[in-house]
């Protein structure tokens, strides 16, 4: 419909055409607002979370476990970020060229790598503790089916000296022996997690929220002294060496507080290469294994006797033949004589004095004396796997059980437990908790009175003397006091011909810093005896000890002998 | 319509200044991470340097050096000589 005037055309649209235009137009509108309103008023929830999964993530926060360290503060266990590698075989796709240098990366045969990555379904580690930097690199491999998981490993600088004290943990970081395993809830640490939103170049430009606040695993000191700890490692792997023994343990505490300086096995291992270890290795025989003490028990006898007032140190006691016979047994003595003072029953090791002793007191008295040092309970030191040791409800002893008890046979005691029992002596009779951590000693209790205490450590000190049975535990320069222990292992409910050495002693007496406990088990040959066997790594030992803890030498006449030699300079 | 216009270039100028703080504030976050990222690597190398520390200054590898590289003896119990600083041969000085 064209109308022409003065020599122009119009084109005249319907009114209806017009309005359609506009309706469409207006409704275009209409569904875009609404679909705006819809969009960001009623849908808007759905819409963020989706955009959020774009650009917001999930982030772990790492938190390491706590480092362990000796009370010198040298490390004894630390954790460094590692990475480790996985491989989900259902997503693996990777090039020959891809798998020769992820296999080089990995220092793994390539052939033995792709028979392990075999199969259609399963998740496989193909290596842990990597280096951040190793990991990096495997991962710009960017071989579809290969992931990186972040970790800690856990480092032992002192290896094999440190390893039943400190333990070890797992490949999850969680502890598996010792400290690691005690003290597991304080080391560990606890990840957390944070919400941030990332930008094109994957960098975080936005906390969005803090999920779960990472939790630092603590870091802890031990009472345990690393240059005392080598020094009776070194001590203990040369007797077991020359003595041919089968194992042996030491543990060395500082006489006042109760403190764990060292503790040491043997055999031992390696915690930082646990490849075929085997359960003789992993032992803590201080700790875990009991045995008979066999004489070592002698002084706390004798102690109970002297707290009853049954007797004095110079109270003559018969021995006569060597030999007492209790129904149809018998109790023999090595050395013979026909009587012996209470001192001198200690100094010879007399077990037929020991067992008249006990006989005079009834049960319960050296039963009493027996629980309160700690025998037949657990030394609560914090480790786990303690033993307890066994003594029998004085209730059912009989007198033979009494007598042999009196010397030590008949109960079972851990090194650990007698060693702490023997803090009594030096402490004038005070028993102290045992403490593997560092800190303030707790109170202890009274259980025997001073003037016992020193009594039994005089008696102690003739031990080394020359005519005592350990004269080889002496050291030169200082006094020392103890007792050896020489005791039959009981095989399938049997003695057998095969001993446990041990001798446990104290140094300086004049004013006592450590006791020191020696065990040695299944020492082969001839030489067997505690005072032949375990007495000279006391000396050794506990003179290296004095040395290292600058303590003044208190019988600097003993030094003149043919072992030391002394010169005074002023 | 000062005011009106007043109140818009106020607006916009402060508008500006929102979203120039919040780059800032993403630019100083950005380095927050790194600077984070820094301190956990100095914290392994820190690490690392301790165990490397404690394991070559343990007493056994000293002590097994000084014996089968320089050739040094652990002495045993009759070569030792134990010197009391202080004291004349006969007691006190």
């Amino acid at each position: 419909m064209k109308t022409r005037v003065s020599g122009k055309v119009f084109v005249r649209f319907e009114q209806w055409r017009s309005l359609l235009v506009q309706s469409l137009l207006l409704g275009a509108l209409t569904a875009l607002i609404g679909r705006a309103f819809w969009l960001q008023a009623i849908h808007s929830t759905f819409l963020q979370q989706k955009g959020e999964e774009r650009y917001s993530r999930i982030l772990p926060e790492p938190a390491s476990r706590g480092i362990i360290r000796d009370r010198n503060g040298q490390p004894l266990a630390i954790s460094i970020p590692s990475e480790s590698v996985w491989a989900n075989r259902e997503d693996l796709e990777m090039t020959v060229s891809q798998r020769d240098q992820l296999a080089a990366l990995l220092k793994e045969d390539p052939r033995v790598m792709a028979r392990r990555l075999r199969g259609d379904t399963g998740i496989v580690y193909l290596k842990r503790q990597l280096t951040p930097e190793i990991a990096q690199q495997i991962m710009n491999l960017k071989i579809s089916g290969i992931f990186v998981q972040h970790g800690f490993h856990r480092a032992y600088p002192k290896s094999s000296e440190m390893a039943h004290l400190v333990g070890f943990t797992n490949a999850d970081d969680h502890g598996q022996e010792g400290v690691e395993l005690a003290y597991e809830s304080l080391l560990q640490g606890v990840y957390g997690a944070r919400r941030v939103i990332r930008d094109r170049a994957g960098h975080v430009i936005e906390d969005v929220e803090n999920i779960r606040a990472p939790r630092q695993g603590q870091d802890m000191a031990l009472s345990v002294d690393a240059r005392i700890q080598h020094l009776a490692a070194r001590e203990l792997h040369a007797a077991i060496a020359t003595s041919h023994a089968k194992a042996g343990a030491v543990v060395v505490l500082d006489s006042q507080t109760g403190e764990i300086l060292a503790l040491v096995n043997s055999p031992d291992y390696d915690p930082n290469q646990r490849v075929n270890l085997s359960g003789d290795e992993l032992r803590n025989r201080a700790i875990t294994d009991t045995y008979e003490p066999g004489s070592t028990m002698k002084p706390f006898t004798i102690a109970a006797a002297l707290e009853a007032g049954r007797i004095r140190p110079d109270t003559v006691i018969p021995t006569p033949g060597g030999v007492l016979a209790i129904g149809n047994h018998l109790i023999h003595d090595d050395h013979v004589a026909a009587s012996y003072t209470v001192s001198e029953v200690i100094e010879h090791s007399s077990n037929v004095g020991a067992a008249r002793i006990a006989l005079e007191l009834p049960a319960r008295t050296m039963w009493d004396m027996f629980t309160d040092v700690g025998f037949g309970q657990k030394p609560k030191s914090g480790f786990p796997g303690e033993a307890g040791g066994r003594l029998r409800p004085y209730q059912n002893w009989k007198p033979i059980e009494q007598a042999t008890m009196a010397f030590g046979n008949g109960m079972t005691v851990s090194l650990l437990q007698i060693a702490r029992a023997y803090t009594v002596f030096p402490n004038r009779g005070l028993l102290r908790p045992l403490m593997l951590v560092k800190g303030t000693p707790p109170p202890g209790h009274q259980v025997m009175t001073d003037k016992t205490a020193r009594e039994v450590t005089a008696m102690l000190e003739t031990v080394v003397s020359p005519e005592g049975t350990a004269p080889q535990a002496a050291v030169p320069g200082y006094r020392v006091a103890g007792k050896t222990g020489t005791a039959h292992k009981v095989l399938r409910g049997h003695y057998v011909n095969k001993y446990v050495a041990s001798f446990i002693g104290f140094a300086p007496v004049s004013a006592p810093r450590v006791v020191v406990a020696v065990m040695i088990d299944e020492p082969a040959g001839s030489r067997y005896y505690g005072g032949q066997v375990a007495a000279p790594v006391f000396s050794a030992l506990t003179g290296e000890i004095m040395q290292l803890l600058e303590v003044p030498p208190d019988a600097p006449n003993t030094v003149m002998g043919s072992d030391v030699s002394a010169e005074h300079h002023t | 319509m000062r005011r009106e216009l007043f109140l818009f270039l106020t607006i916009m100028m402060l508008s500006l200044w929102v979203i120039q703080e919040r780059q800032q504030a993403r630019r100083l976050y950005i380095d927050l991470q790194q600077a984070r990222d820094e301190q956990v690597q100095l914290q392994t190398e820190s690490d690392q340097l301790q165990i490397d520390k404690g394991t070559l200054s343990a007493s056994g590898r000293i002590e097994d050096r000084a014996v089968h590289v320089m050739g040094m003896l652990v002495p045993q119990a009759g070569q030792k000589r134990l010197l009391i600083l202080g004291q004349n041969p006969g007691g006190a000085r």
